[in-house]
């Protein structure tokens, strides 16, 4: 109730000037509909001057009509006229009598804006003396003292008004926004308080306040925390207190409110209030906050497999913000606490893989072992945390067991992106090791499967048609520089193919070969060698179409420290090879490094 | 700002001219070609770089031909080694024309409503807009850097200092000629840039010696109106269009604000507006109070008030090229209805609009107009409502619009054809 007395002041104007006149046209005859239909039409047509006339002609006829008077009284404000509705006004106050609210305020502020300020202020508190109880009437008081510049009297009035209304709660968002130009934060806070009791759509009352231009949002959002900590602790207050912090994205308020609300209510409402709390965190990537509430609501579930549940997205949401020691404790706990087979414990095995495999691949290996055993169906998953281990094998050089990590994902029967994922790293491996004819073979099962990432899909269909045009010795020296590139050596994967191909002939697939090996460099993060072998492309085989990638490749490295030299590559490309699909891409570049549209994100 | 070849490397700009240099002396085209096509219809694959590629042949000195009508208004240009290089990397489609099919494209153009019109001197473009603003507040500029054309940019103190005679072109954006800076009080008053271009404003006009911003903008207005009737071409979009009208018709009224001059507006103002003073509109409302967003009637849509009327299309009006030259020049457009786009200023109500102004687009049945043109002492005047073609609801903060992805514009062709127009033959301009 008080919400919406307290709402009904600041809507005066917006209930003005539209919804009454719609209510009280559909009361009124046939005659008045048809003149305020024309009216709008005729204002919204940008001609204010014949929809004044018509609406002054119906009034002329029927001086008491609200709504006339109402749309008049908009249009003269929008004509910077706001007093000419003065004379009217004054009509119809006399021809009813006792004129009803609307008619008052019109009125009132016709005085105002005729520049009668004492006899608006006389006449708001005439009618709020008559009626001590209209929350109108009072708000037109300080409506009129606002419009004079007198805040402090306008907050007077108000006061004032609350306690005639007997409603302790009214006028709150009035009252805070005056408070917030006299320059009383600690008072603006005490009213947002009341305001964020309405629940949602106080909450976003506050927000929208805070955020205005101007506001002065550090000074408020403490006096705010600070009258929260030491005013009662009423639920929808710090509920409400606890999601605005989160829209602030003020992540330690919100934590601090949130620890209130779990201490201090019962349990059911708690267990409410958490559930919604981990979502919206969740959904603004507060994720401690969500952590945390995911934790509160896993240790205080009775039911074994909703606790686990629970734990198993804490540490998720723990990993997510950063808290690495913490999520791998709690995965630990729920792997050995959690049955085999139940959704929390695979969850926390596949976390707790992922953790260890860069850390210890050894130690990685027992999970992958146990996670096949116990999940047969989750073939992908398998297949993915094989892939993840084998990279790591190859990472620190050890191709035996990178092959064995591939065995420990088990036999992959359907899943066709496992499938290819298992196929896709079998293929590098034998080709890292040397053994061309192998990893053609299968990377041509890989690149044949429609599944999986794209990325990896289309380097292996690029690999397959290089290795099946190049010789062996060839595709050995690329192998190797490919195998020095995962390991991190990118010096001897340029040294490879510098020194030992520079005496084998060049098949047809040299340059492809070298692209391949160069967008892996980069990758990679070694961009220096990478444009050293993007340049051995465009300088040896200038007219292949690995040259466009070449040359798009080299003027994206070069376009921060030399665009100079970067606009050469794009033209060459574009004029050398026309037809290329890269060459609308290198047009793109072109522009961006002239500056002629805005750059990418 | 800058030519596109002096942009293109020394290396590459070398080439061209090697290339340009032994073709001279050869005294033959290559592939023996004679003229290239730049075709405007489907074919082409970036209608609004076409206009740079002309442009800066024009401005090479090269003998160009607008051919109004033919293939929506496509462009000939001398066959040569440079042209195509710069077609190819800027992405303009070509077609080479050999005597035979030039032959019979003339025979067309001769016996249909199209026309040849030579292009012979590219003008020296300005554009008015405050000294930080960034390239992507303003269509035009999007344009012009776009499709590689070089322009200026000048503001009050150029305008004042009598720089505007160094240019045959001018065009005006979302400036707000009353001095009320779009009325952005109304939701921006706190907002750092609003404050910035407050200060900025009142720091020229205490410079110059006026009073407040609004008399500053009077003054603005009226040299640019000057520079107009003296034949300068000036090109206006978006709330320029209003409000210089306004500002050059209240030269003995205040029609400001009190935020912007310290004054209300006087009570007579209306009385003592000069209609005879403007170029396009007459007898307009204003729209005096500050907590409204609009400047007067003469907008159609009022983009910013309770009142606002909802976008539709726009359709460009169809001109005889052998009569009516410039229209024609200006509706060229391989689109001839346009999805309609919002300004501070969107459209102009057709009541408002002076006789003998030449209406060039219009809402069908909205009694608004969208494009307008006329002549005035020795010069003309086109006035585009709206902000930005291909953002058609504009609202500030929002991301600004990248051209690669609206190479087809027609919006953004009619700018160009507003850019490329001053440059046609004096004698087909005089018609």
């Amino acid at each position: 109730m008080s919400r919406h007395r307290s709402l009904a002041v600041g809507l005066a104007v917006v209930a003005l000037i539209v919804a009454l006149p719609a209510s009280a046209a559909a009361q009124s005859g046939a005659a008045e509909r048809r003149a305020l239909a024309q009216a709008t039409e005729l204002q919204r047509a940008g001609n204010l001057a014949e929809a004044r006339s018509v609406l002054e002609r119906h009034l002329d006829e029927n001086p008491a009509s609200a709504s006339a008077l109402v749309q008049l009284a908009q249009l003269v404000t929008i004509q910077g006229l706001p007093g000419e509705v003065l004379s009217r006004a004054e009509r119809a106050v006399e021809a009813i009598g006792s004129p009803s609210p609307v008619i008052r305020q019109v009125w009132i502020r016709a005085l105002t804006g005729a520049g009668r300020s004492d006899s608006a202020l006389a006449a708001a508190q005439a009618w709020a003396a008559e009626q001590p109880s209209s929350t109108l009437a009072h708000g037109e008081v300080a409506e009129v003292l606002v419009r004079r510049g007198d805040m402090s009297a306008a907050v007077a009035a108000l006061v004032s008004g609350r306690g005639a209304t007997g409603d302790p709660t009214a006028f709150a968002q009035e009252l805070g926004d005056l408070y917030a130009r006299l320059g009383n934060p600690a008072a603006t806070a005490r009213e947002w308080i009341v305001v964020l009791g309405w629940g949602d759509a106080g909450v976003a009352a506050v927000e929208t306040r805070l955020r205005a231009p101007g506001a002065d949002y550090e000074i408020l959002v403490g006096a705010l925390r600070t009258e929260l900590a030491d005013g009662l602790k009423i639920f929808t207050v710090l509920r409400s207190a606890a999601f605005l912090a989160n829209r602030l994205a003020e992540e330690e308020w919100a934590l601090e409110v949130a620890e209130t609300i779990a201490e201090r209510v019962p349990r059911d409402t708690r267990v409410a209030f958490l559930r919604d709390y981990a979502s919206d965190s969740r959904n603004r990537d507060l994720n401690r906050n969500a952590a945390w509430a995911a934790e509160r609501l896993g240790s205080d579930s009775s039911d074994p497999e909703e606790s686990l549940r629970w734990r198993a997205l804490a540490a998720e949401w723990s990993l997510a913000a950063g808290d690495g020691p913490n999520a791998t404790s709690a995965f630990e706990a729920i792997v050995r606490d959690a049955p085999a087979g139940s959704e929390a414990h695979r969850m926390a095995t596949s976390h707790l893989f992922s953790q260890r495999v860069l850390e210890n691949p050894a130690a990685a290996e027992p999970l992958l072992r146990s996670f096949t055993r116990q999940y047969q169906e989750a073939e992908e998953d398998r297949a993915r945390m094989g892939v993840t281990l084998s990279a790591e094998w190859i990472r620190r050089g050890d191709l035996e067991r990178a092959g064995r990590a591939l065995d420990l994902s088990g036999r992959i029967a359907v899943d066709p992106t496992a499938n290819a994922l298992i196929e896709g790293q079998r293929g590098w491996l034998a080709l890292y090791d040397g053994r061309h004819q192998m990893a053609l073979g299968h990377l041509e099962v890989a690149a044949l499967i429609p599944a999986g990432s794209p990325g990896a899909r289309t380097e292996a269909i690029a690999s397959v048609d290089a290795l099946g045009r190049a010789d062996s010795a060839e595709a050995a020296v690329v192998g190797e520089a490919l195998f020095a590139v995962e390991r991190g050596d990118a010096q001897a994967a340029v040294r490879a193919v510098t020194n030992e191909l520079a005496g084998i002939t060049p098949s047809d697939a040299r340059p492809a070969l070298l692209i391949l090996l160069a967008q892996r460099l980069d990758r990679a993060g070694h961009s220096a060698p990478a444009a050293i072998v993007y340049r051995s492309v465009v300088q040896s085989f200038p007219e292949a179409a690995e040259a466009a990638p070449g040359m798009l490749a080299l003027a994206r490295s070069l376009a921060v420290s030399q665009p100079g030299a970067a606009r050469q590559w794009l033209e060459k490309l574009i004029l050398n090879h026309p037809s290329s699909a890269l060459a609308p891409v290198a047009r793109r570049l072109l522009s961006e490094l002239e500056g002629r549209v805005p750059p990418s994100s | 700002m800058r030519a596109f070849v002096s942009s293109l490397p020394r290396r590459l700009r070398r080439q061209c001219l090697t290339a340009a240099s032994v073709l001279a002396l050869a005294g033959a085209s290559p592939v023996g070609a004679q003229s290239l096509l730049i075709p405007m219809d489907g074919s082409q694959a970036n209608h609004l770089r076409a206009y740079g590629l002309v442009f800066n042949a024009v401005q090479r000195g090269a003998r160009a031909e607008w051919l109004l009508n033919y293939r929506y208004g496509s462009f000939l240009l001398p066959d040569g080694a440079v042209v195509r290089q710069q077609a190819a990397i800027m992405g303009v489609t070509t077609e080479s024309l050999d005597g035979a099919r030039l032959a019979s494209l003339r025979a067309d153009i001769e016996n249909s409503n199209m026309d040849a019109v030579p292009l012979e001197k590219a003008p020296r473009i300005a554009v008015y807009t405050p000294p930080n603003s960034s390239p992507w507040d303003d269509a035009v500029t999007m344009a012009l850097e776009y499709a590689g054309i070089e322009y200026d940019r000048v503001w009050d103190p150029e305008v004042l200092s009598g720089k505007l005679e160094d240019y045959d072109w001018l065009h005006l954006h979302h400036e707000d000629f009353t001095g009320q800076y779009s009325k952005f009080y109304l939701a921006y008053a706190g907002a750092p840039w609003l404050q910035e271009e407050v200060s900025r404003n009142e720091a020229v006009a205490a410079e110059f010696g006026y009073s407040d911003v609004p008399a500053l903008k009077k003054a603005v207005a009226g040299t640019i109106a000057g520079y107009v009737r003296q034949g300068g071409f000036l090109f206006a979009m978006c709330t320029a269009t209003e409000t210089l009208e306004l500002a050059l018709a209240a030269h003995s009224a205040d029609i400001a604000a009190a935020f912007a001059d310290g004054s209300p507006p006087s009570a007579d103002a209306a009385d003592r507006m000069d209609w005879d003073a403007t170029l396009a509109f007459s007898r307009s409302e204003l729209v005096l109070d500050a907590t409204i967003s609009a400047f007067s009637d003469i907008d159609g849509h009022q983009v910013n008030t309770p009142w606002r009327r909802s976008l539709a299309s726009f359709e460009l009006f169809d001109f005889s090229a052998k009569i009516d030259p410039v229209p024609s020049m200006l509706t060229q457009s391989h689109e001839t209805v346009l999805a309609d786009f919002y300004g501070l200023t969107t459209s102009f109500r057709r009541d408002r609009i002076k006789p003998g102004v030449t209406i060039l687009a219009e809402e069908p049945g909205s009694g608004t107009t969208k494009y307008l043109h006329g002549s005035v002492g020795d010069g003309s005047f086109t006035f585009l409502g709206g902000h930005d073609p291909e953002d058609p609801q504009h609202l500030i903060g929002d991301q600004p619009t990248d051209l690669e992805l609206h190479r087809h514009s027609a919006g953004y062709r009619l700018i160009l054809n507003n850019v490329l127009y001053p440059a046609a033959k004096k004698k087909a301009l005089r018609t």
